[in-house]
């Protein structure tokens, strides 16, 4: 009897503590439901995505103030491989002044920064406030879909995005290019990208001065190169042929298809596997009598017209820039423009995107050089380079889907190319 | 019962009664924690889905976190495309012998340069000593750029080098670019390394032992090989496994002097470089843990054989504390044209790369005088590209001189930690010679220089992710942590060197006299084998000072140290800023290497006998 007492006790107990726990988190879930506030990243980054710039501002100007308060040493991260984003800060402090001094540029390089990103997604510990990154493929298996990296898309009448650049937020859109210094060898030294496999053509001559850096360093030229089986590439590259040799093209047995045919004749065909793609162009001054067609960003003109002296920047000719080539003129990539689920200012983190992303941001960061392009499309290149609408017809494109499915056999591939 | 308790007390007693046996344990304990931590990640990694871009990769429903046996079968037996062969096998061998090479030329040049500076009369040594070891204060890499700059012609369409514009002569594109001057540039930088190790050793060595021998009429070859060689035998074997090891995983100077086309026959990619490729990409992150696996077990076959070596050896005790005399080998007629032939080579290989990186950072274009400027070194406005006005000239930038300054302060505390530690284990392992636990702590106090920077740093970044070590993230204290256990190697390896060079009796004497155990290391033991013991304090110093990969996870920004400074630089495009800095770096080295010589009396050069 004295037993069953007990366990009855017990029983009561527990039926009691248990409906006291369940009344608690009930009572805690209205709470969260009635509330108009939002708490989490994410729910943030959705409220900001109805604000207008004005109310956005005054959210983050009350966060920055808030957690400078909870603690004087709280700064922005913004963690990015390029120092455009370093420019941006700078302007953005400009244009709020509560934001002064409170901005933080760190500089990552990509495959030093993923292991960084890794971690922190891992422990789901804050690394930055505002991160921008350019391994799509990184991006969309590692982060987005492990839902570390959040997408905040600013709207209003400054703001036009194509589709398929919004969700993860893209930023900033480059190019690589073949680029040469015509002085000597013409403006049309390369018309057809098949010359550069080194063979002849009917009325071309194939090439044999390629400058490329190697994709086994390079992550974005291991990209390029997978891109080159694509569809899309092989479609491009079945038209150049015809026009470059004058007859169909004919599957060779021993490529998947002609794109792995190009890949490994223009692989053997590259003279020069050069280290860094800025100072190769800087040396494309020296370049003239050869005409060496180097392989890098247009972006890095912006090195070589920093040189004190050097020729106009006419006497260079670039694929798709100021010279038609057949066939694909380069690489299209992307960086994104993102926020870490575990950021501690996410108001500011959307104001800073919309910034970026605005006309007075672009142009701070990147404005008057060519090879830069907005995902905003209201924000046009500078003058001689071309809209990215273009580029997106004459180069091959990063699909990071592609990449994906096709890493595996293509890198393969590339390795036993490059092996040789 | 109780007596037996008591008695396995005594003896625990007895045991830790012992220094050598106290600091066996400390360091087993602290190395188990510090090393085998990164190792086990660096194993798990090659047997597992290392996020979802290599679940992708492998296919078959696999997800991040499975075990897999797939990087192993992929890189070492796949024949899709020749992949393992082409990816790992091909590499593999070639870089292989080329670390050999590497060993080769380190291993002779150091050494000859050691035995004629420390056993022969030869003029100018200060001169010689002092300058021989500048190509290993410089990066790597510098020796490869060197090596470009000086060699490249336009017959092989490189533009026109030193060799060419001064002599007209074009060598062939074999000896510019691809595997001979690979293993050239690795085998010069890592000289000094062996001039240093071997030249301790011989400088020490008791010069009876070589007298004796001459008495016995044997020949100056027959002593070589008989008396001197097996002498410095323990710091050869110890030079070939650290230049081996060195070499073999270098990434920059395979990655610098692969210009050459497919079709050349000089086109070579080291396993390094193959390594980098596959441990940057999200999908084949697992095959480059499986490639360190691989260099790691080079290391360790040479590291088994070291020990057996060290182990076996009985009595090449060369420190009896009987005899400081040394008598001078005379080179007679030889020896004015000996010291001119080797103040060139030396002054060319240590001096010209100082040089070019002087050109280098004074030239908008390199080698073009007509884009002559100092902006690089003095200008206070910002340069193309910079913002905030951080990447002004070097001499006037603040953030430049706050990261020397810590930069300093960390290759100071890392020199200090590692040296210390590595004195100690070179005492608790030349005391337990033979035991296992003083074999165990020899071998794994070698493993961080085996495991790559990146992932040894990798793994402290997770570390400091963890909670309960977030405090680390970012620190001063996680990179001193880091540094002094990865540069360990350096100083324990030294540290046995030396130490087992001591008479017993030496040690025995005063503990005869009751000399306490921190006296004895501090009056006794280390004064006598000061420049050995120095050598293992200054060399982590200068490999803290130039590095950059194993830090550049752990800095908490790009300002932190002047080398994340300098890759910035770099990255951005501003090669000019960045040679500057390196000579920078160089130039500072050197003076603390000068400032240490005057305060101590010893340095790495001095050490050696110059």
């Amino acid at each position: 009897m004295k037993n069953t007492k007990k366990v009855l006790a017990l029983v009561l107990a527990f039926i009691m503590v248990f409906s006291l726990a369940a009344c608690g988190g009930k009572s805690n879930n209205q709470n969260n439901s009635s509330s108009a506030e939002p708490t989490t990243v994410a729910e943030k980054i959705a409220a900001a995505q109805k604000m207008s710039e004005a109310e956005l501002e005054a959210a983050a100007k009350a966060e920055m103030e808030a957690a400078v308060a909870a603690d004087a040493k709280t700064v922005f991260n913004a963690d990015s491989l390029t120092s455009g984003v370093k420019k941006v800060a700078a302007a953005f402090e400009k244009k709020y002044p509560w934001a002064e001094g409170k901005i933080v540029y760190n500089s990552r390089k990509g495959s030093e920064y993923q292991p960084v990103l890794d971690a922190a997604a891992k422990a789901d510990q804050y690394v930055a406030d505002f991160v921008m990154i350019q391994d799509a493929a990184f991006l969309k298996f590692n982060m987005l879909d492990a839902g570390f990296l959040l997408s905040y898309t600013p709207s209003g009448d400054g703001f036009k995005f194509n589709e398929g650049t919004t969700n993860p937020q893209v930023g900033v859109t480059f190019n690589k290019v073949f680029l040469w210094n015509n002085t000597k060898v013409g403006k049309d030294q390369l018309k057809n990208v098949w010359q550069l496999t080194g063979a002849d053509g009917v009325s071309l001559k194939g090439l044999h001065n390629a400058s490329v850096q190697s994709p086994l360093g390079e992550d974005i030229n291991m990209n390029f190169f997978i891109m080159m089986t694509s569809p899309d590439a092989v479609k491009r590259l079945t038209a150049a042929y015809k026009s470059y040799f004058g007859k169909d093209y004919v599957a060779d047995p021993n490529y998947k298809n002609i794109g792995y045919q190009f890949l490994a004749e223009f692989a053997k065909n590259i003279q020069y596997w050069h280290k860094s793609d800025t100072s190769e162009v800087k040396a494309l001054v020296n370049y003239a009598d050869d005409g060496r067609i180097v392989f890098a960003g247009l972006a890095k003109l912006k090195d070589y017209m920093g040189l004190e002296s050097k020729p106009s920047v006419a006497d260079l000719s670039g694929a798709g820039w100021n010279a038609d080539v057949e066939g694909f003129s380069g690489f299209v990539y992307n960086m994104w423009t993102l926020i870490p689920k575990t950021a501690k200012l996410p108001y500011t983190s959307c104001l800073f995107i919309r910034y970026l992303l605005s006309e007075e941001g672009f142009k701070a960061g990147w404005g008057g050089q060519y090879g830069y392009y907005s995902a905003n499309v209201n924000i046009k290149p500078i003058d001689g380079d071309q809209p990215l609408d273009n580029w997106h017809k004459t180069c091959l494109v990063e699909d990071v889907d592609y990449i994906g499915s096709a890493y595996s056999d293509a890198q393969r591939f590339i390795k036993q190319q490059l092996g040789q | 019962m109780k007596t037996k308790t008591k008695s396995s007390g005594n003896r625990i007693k007895a045991y830790f009664s012992k220094p050598a046996n106290v600091i066996s344990v400390i360091f087993i304990v602290i190395l188990f924690a510090a090393v085998i931590l990164p190792l086990f990640t660096l194993l798990l990694g090659s047997v597992t889905i290392n996020g979802n871009q290599e679940a992708m990769y492998v296919g078959g429903g696999a997800k991040n976190g499975d075990f897999t046996s797939h990087h192993w079968w992929e890189l070492l037996f796949s024949k899709e495309y020749d992949y393992a062969k082409k990816a790992f096998w091909q590499p593999l061998g070639q870089s292989a012998l080329m670390a050999l090479y590497a060993c080769a030329i380190a291993v002779i040049f150091g050494g000859v340069v050691a035995w004629f500076i420390t056993r022969s009369d030869l003029p100018f040594k200060k001169f010689i000593s002092t300058v021989f070891v500048f190509p290993y204060i410089m990066p790597s890499w510098a020796m490869a750029m060197f090596w470009e700059n000086f060699f490249k012609n336009t017959q092989i369409n490189a533009g026109m080098g030193i060799l060419q514009s001064v002599t007209g002569i074009c060598v062939p594109e074999s000896m510019v670019y691809g595997f001979a001057p690979c293993a050239w540039a690795l085998g010069l930088h890592y000289a000094p390394f062996a001039y240093i190790l071997i030249g301790g050793i011989l400088r020490n060595m008791d010069a009876n032992l070589e007298e004796a021998a001459t008495v016995l009429k044997a020949s100056r070859f027959k002593i070589l090989r008989k008396v001197t060689l097996p002498i410095v035998m323990p710091a050869l074997i110890s030079t070939v496994l650290l230049v081996f090891s060195s070499s073999i995983s270098s990434f920059t100077v395979p990655f610098f002097l692969n210009k050459s086309s497919i079709t050349s026959g000089n086109n070579f990619i080291s396993i390094s470089v193959q390594m980098r490729s596959l441990v940057n990409s999200g999908f084949t992150k697992g095959q480059g843990y499986v490639v360190a696996i691989v260099l790691m077990l080079f290391s360790i076959i040479i590291l088994t054989l070291n020990s057996k070596v060290t182990g076996k050896r009985k009595s090449f005790t060369t420190v009896t504390g009987k005899s400081g005399q040394v008598s001078l080998v005379k080179l007679g007629k030889a020896r004015v044209i000996v010291a001119i032939v080797l103040v060139i080579i030396v002054a060319f290989f240590a001096i010209m790369p100082l040089v070019s990186f002087a050109t280098e950072s004074l030239c908008e274009i390199s080698g073009d005088w007509s884009t002559f400027s100092l902006k690089y070194w003095i200008s206070d406005e910002p340069f193309e590209g910079s913002a905030k006005g951080d990447t002004i000239g070097i001499l006037r930038s603040t953030i430049l001189w706050k990261a020397l300054g810590r930069s300093v302060l960390l290759s100071i505390c890392v020199a200090f930690a590692a040296g210390t530690f590595g004195l100690l284990i070179g005492y608790a392992v030349a005391k337990k010679r033979g035991s296992k636990l003083a074999g165990m702590v020899s071998n794994i106090a070698f493993f961080p220089y085996l495991i790559p920077s990146m992932s040894f740093g990798a793994v402290y970044l997770a570390l400091s992710y963890t909670k309960g070590f977030t405090w680390l993230d970012g620190s001063f204290f996680l990179l001193l942590m880091v540094g002094a256990i990865k540069f360990m190697p350096f100083a324990s390896r030294t540290g046995t060197s030396a130490m087992l060079q001591l008479s017993g009796e030496i040690e025995e004497a005063a503990v005869i006299m009751g000399i306490p155990w921190w006296k004895r290391m501090t009056k006794v033991l280390f004064p006598i084998q000061k420049s050995s013991f120095m050598s293992g304090y200054l060399l982590p110093f200068i490999s803290c000072m130039r590095e950059m990969s194993l830090f550049v996870l752990l800095a908490a920004s790009y300002t932190t140290l002047v080398t994340t400074v300098l890759q910035e630089y770099s990255r951005t495009g501003l090669n000019q800023a960045s040679n500057a800095i390196n000579l920078l770096i160089i130039i500072f080295v050197l003076v603390i290497q000068f400032a240490v010589n005057k305060l101590t009396g010893a340095s790495i050069d001095k050490g050696v006998g110059g």
